[in-house]
This record gives structure tokens, sequence and C-alpha cells, in this order.
């Protein structure tokens, strides 16, 4: 998911790996976005939820590819 | 698939309960040269558990050692569509990754919601034998017969000619034209009713552990798939009826204690003491000789079956003798009535568990196949895990040449997760550092930095006052004007907007709390490209 989101300018810029919890920065052009990933001992994730976010584009990407179609949900690894 | 599985009701315990081991002591394999090779499939659903299944390699070697072999058979993929796509499943169970399932759609594997398959069955107006419905529970499977059975004979409720229906348990069928001719009907044997008769319905009424049951049981004309004749069955109304997939125990053990009442009258009518066993044990010699020596013994042996004190030999085997002409008798009288194929005891030995045999639970349909089969997936519980998982792939490995899966739901990562967006007001500060937890203290240096290379160039002064727990205040000077700013952050080095403890001069306020919020707007350097520089050099 993030490398389709690199080919639209969006850059994953730093990770945080907690128990259970990912914490993401993503910066696009007009601004970043720190999102939190929670995910189970399933390696699903429980939930996603927005911290801060100072260019909502980027946000709406990452939901369209969250909820999007799940057929083109492939392969994806616990740890982004 | 055979298992070690203890088996402890009474109803269908067979041998020890373990079925593994009676097989195996059956075999005898120490005796002989003989091999046996178990065949089956550990990602597929199992009756028993699936770590004392005779295919479970840990299980087995720990029983026999290194008596044991295991071959493993590869994947062939390219078999069918279908094969293809249960082996998705498969190869989610072998890594035991269950976040992740879809699968592609062609001719002969298709997905479809239940209101179109209905439509589509709705069409054809008819349902082939060679069509299965598979379901998770039992009581869809009740749900989806019912449907079926109102696209076949719409408003019908009762069973009647052309349905079909299966059976659940081991029945006896008799010829409807020749009554000496029956035949035994195995479990999951699937029919189709010839004819119903609803003159031969009979009812009984028996009391078990002070509850009265009402015993109904039909009568109906089938003709077993495979096979030429008709048979007439009698089958349990109560188990038709039931949504649940097992049979009340209760009622099982009501029916037994009626068959009892049933040869209890017939061995009052037909005693042991007028019995043609007793009449030719009274044409032995050694018989007569024995019972005129001890009549007190003979008289007490032949009035009941009870165990008898003796005090020699030859009265032991005067109660032997009388005690093999007896057992005679009761297996007599048994098979006597078992075979009178219209005495209420052989209907009650004889009585058949059947439903009908549209839709199946995949638990059920294990060992068949069919050429096309619809498999319910909407299965309420979680689909995140193995249970779910080999269901999938037993369900859609039934099918031979087309595959329908109804109201699929494609699992992926993200399909149980709450999105929820930035929240107003509680906003994190849009800046990001990346400090180890250990180097939390470094947290207060940053922070004082970043804030003077913004308000350094202003004139405006700023003064680190206190530093507790998450938590880190500032004083912004300017002239008379102050303001405290209260900065809180978490473990993960990701900091809030401040909050405002006390302040002199409202503009001034608004001012620091405009460049806090858009530092970018005064032409500075984004915070995050220096926190960038600042978070490589602590990596």
């Amino acid at each position: 998911m993030i490398q389709e989101m690199t080919r639209e300018g969006i850059k994953l810029t730093a990770i945080i790996s907690n128990n259970w919890k990912d914490t993401l920065v993503l910066t696009g052009t007009a601004g970043r976005l720190v999102v939190e990933f929670h995910y189970d001992r399933r390696n699903t994730f429980t939930s996603i939820k927005a911290i801060s976010c100072s260019d909502e584009e980027i946000w709406t990407k990452l939901k369209e590819y969250i909820k999007g179609d799940p057929e083109d949900v492939s392969g994806h690894e616990n740890s982004i | 698939m055979i298992t070690d599985n203890k088996i402890a009701d009474e109803l269908i315990i067979f041998g020890s309960g373990y079925l593994l081991s009676d097989f195996l002591d059956f075999c005898n394999l120490d005796k002989t040269d003989r091999k046996i090779i178990f065949l089956g499939d550990p990602y597929q659903v199992s009756y028993g558990r699936s770590d004392k299944s005779a295919i479970c390699w840990e299980f087995m070697k720990l029983k026999f050692g290194n008596r044991i072999e295991q071959a493993i058979l590869n994947d062939n993929p390219t078999f069918s569509e279908i094969t293809t796509n249960a082996l998705v499943c498969v190869e989610a169970l072998r890594n035991e990754r269950y976040n992740n399932l879809n699968f592609h759609q062609s001719r002969r594997f298709r997905k479809m919601d239940k209101e179109s398959v209905l439509a589509e069955l709705n069409e054809t107006k008819s349902f082939s034998p060679d069509t299965m419905i598979l379901t998770y529970s039992n009581e869809q499977a009740y749900d989806w017969n019912l449907r079926i059975k109102e696209i076949v004979i719409p408003g019908a409720q009762e069973p009647a000619e052309g349905d079909i229906i299966v059976f659940f348990n081991t029945a006896r069928g008799v010829s409807p034209s020749d009554k000496s001719f029956s035949r035994y009907i195995q479990n999951k044997q699937f029919a189709m009713i010839r004819k119903t008769d609803c003159s031969k319905t009979r009812e009984f009424q028996v009391e078990f552990k002070k509850h009265n049951f009402k015993i109904v049981i039909k009568e109906i004309t089938i003709n077993l798939f495979g096979c030429s004749e008709d048979l007439t069955v009698r089958y349990l109304d109560s188990y038709f009826q039931r949504t649940k997939g097992f049979k009340d125990i209760e009622e099982m053990k009501a029916i037994q204690k009626l068959k009892m009442i049933e040869l209890g009258k017939f061995r009052t009518a037909n005693p042991f003491i007028s019995s043609p066993e007793l009449i030719e044990l009274c044409s032995n010699d050694e018989y007569n000789k024995l019972s005129v020596k001890y009549p007190e013994i003979t008289a007490r042996s032949l009035k009941s079956n009870r165990k008898i004190k003796t005090s020699s030999g030859e009265e032991q085997q005067l109660v032997d003798m009388v005690k093999n002409a007896r057992s005679q008798y009761l297996e007599r009288t048994k098979s006597l009535l078992e075979n009178d194929m219209d005495s209420t005891y052989s209907i009650l030995a004889n009585l058949a568990l059947i439903k009908y045999g549209w839709a199946l639970t995949v638990h059920k349909a294990i060992p068949e196949k069919w050429p096309q089969v619809y498999v319910i997936a909407n299965r309420r519980q979680g689909k995140n895990n193995r249970a779910y998982f080999s269901w999938v792939y037993s369900g859609i490995s039934r099918g031979t040449d087309k595959v329908t899966l109804v109201d699929f739901q494609a699992i992926n990562p993200y399909m149980n997760a709450s999105i929820s967006g930035p929240k107003q007001g509680t906003r994190l500060l849009d800046l990001f550092m990346s400090v180890p937890e250990e180097n939390l203290n470094y947290v207060p240096e940053l922070l004082l930095q970043r804030l003077r290379s913004v308000f350094a160039d202003m004139g405006i002064t700023i003064e680190h006052i206190k530093s507790s727990q998450y938590q880190e205040r500032f004083r912004f000077i300017l002239d008379d004007n102050f303001v405290d700013a209260s900065f809180n952050y978490n473990g993960n080095g990701l900091i809030s907007y401040p909050i405002y403890t006390k302040f002199k001069g409202e503009e001034f306020k608004q001012m620091i709390n405009a460049l806090i919020h858009a530092p970018n707007s005064l032409g500075k350097k984004s915070w995050l490209f220096l926190i960038g520089e600042r978070k490589n050099t602590h990596r």
C-alpha cells in the first residue's frame, strides 16, 4: 500500500514500532500525516488513528487505500 | 478420518470408545508384515480433534515411534480453477497467516450474494441431485432446505414426492412389495421420496425421567440413489423437524425405553417356561438327571436370570445349562421381533433419522463431492482464524465442476479496523521526533532549540521554566508581555500543541499561538526538516 502511495508523491519518512502498534509519518508535498496502526496477534489491524494531519489529502488517500476495493488488497505484512 | 478421541456417549459408544486404538488392535500389526496407509488432508475440517488424528504426524510419532513413515503429496494448482483457489487457503493454513483471503472469479468459481443465488435457483424451479448447498451451521442448513423446498414445491410443508432426503443413521428399509426383503441404509446416503402415506403415521407416549415424550413416526417410500428398488422406511418426525443437527439424547433414551417395554411385553406373552429352547433342554438326559437331583436349584434358575450360588460342580453345570438355554431364548425372541417388520419393536429399532438433502453442513459433507456446490460463507463468528480457513477450504474442495461462494466477504488486514481521523482541539503538534524511549530526556532540549529557531529573529526570549513527566513548560517574553505554554508529549516523542497557563497581553498570546501552529507561514524552515536532521544524528 505504501509502495502504491509512494508513486503518488507521498513518502514514508519515519516509523516507530511499539508493542502491537506502528506509528508512521507520511510526508506529501503540502504537509504531513502522523498515523498510528494498531494490530493484533493475528496480524490484522484493529484500529487506524490519525494523530496529526497538516495535509488532508494524504489522509484521504490513505483511507481510500484502506477502505478501497478489498479485491485489490494483497499481501500485507503486519509491519508496513 | 480416524481419530483417537474418546466417544463416551452411551448410545453411540463402540468398542472401547477410542476408534483409532480399537482399529489398530483389530489389525494386530505386531504379528504380521502388514502395513496400514492412512490417507487424509490435514487442512480440512475434522470430526474429532485434529491433534489426535491418524494423519497427525506428531501424535502418531508419539504413539508408535519409528514404526511410522510420513509422505506428503505435492500440490497440483493447475489441476483445476477450483484447486487453484482451494490452495490459496492451504497456503494460508501452512503459514498460519489468517489475515488475507480472496479468490479469483472464473467460469468455474463464482462469488454471488444470497438474493442472486435464490433468483438463479428460482429460475430452474427444480434442484438437481448433482447440486449441493453447503453451510456452516445446522440451523443455516435447515433454513436453506426450507428455501429449496419452497422453490421445488411452493407452499408445501410436509415431505412430498420428489423431495431429496439424506439419512443420518444406519436404518433399515423394507421393500413395499415384498415384506421379506429388507436392506440397510447407511449414514449419509441420499434418496428421493417416492410416496408418502399419512395414514401409517404412528404415535407413542412414553415417560422418561419425569418427562412425557410423544414420539411420532412417519412412513415414506423412497428410492435410494444408486439403487433400483424402492424401500419403505419409518422416520422420527421430531428429528426431521429439528433445526439442530444432533439428536435429542433424552428422546433417544425414551425410545430405547419404549423398545425394552415392547420386548418385555413379547417375552411375557411367550415366556421362557414354554419356549422351544426349554423343551429341547428337557429332552437332554443329563439335564433331567440333574434337575431331579437338585429340584430347588432347577426351580430357582428357571424362575429368573439372577446369579445363583452353587456348592458343587454338578449344581453349577445345571445352572449353566439353563443359562445357556435362556440366552438362546432371549436372542431368538429379540431377532424374531426385529425381523417382524410390522412389530412396534422393529419399527423403533430400525427408525431412520432423516432431513431434507438439498443443504448440508460442510462438516457433514466432508467425504462427499458434488459437481456443483454453493458454499454459504456468511459465518457470523470470527474469520481470522484457522477454523474459518479450513472450513472454507473444505467447502470449496467439495465441488468438482463448479463452485459458488455465497455472501463471501474477502478477508484483508484492514477488515475490522476502526478508522479515526485527527481530532480537533486535542491535536498533537505537527512535529515529529523519533526519539528512542530511553532518550526521552532529549525532548526539552530539542523543543527549546526548535522554539528558539522560530522566535529568535523576533526579539522574543524563551525560558525553560519547568520540566515534569511528559510535560515541558516554557515562557515566551517580549517587553512587558509574557506567555507560559505547557507542551505535553508521549513516549513516541509526539508533542501536542501547548496549553497556555498564564499570560500577560492577549495579542501577544495570539501571535505566539499562530506562530506555533503555522511556523512555515513566516518563511522559517520546516520543523520536521530540522528534527529529521537531529533524528539522524540520534540513530
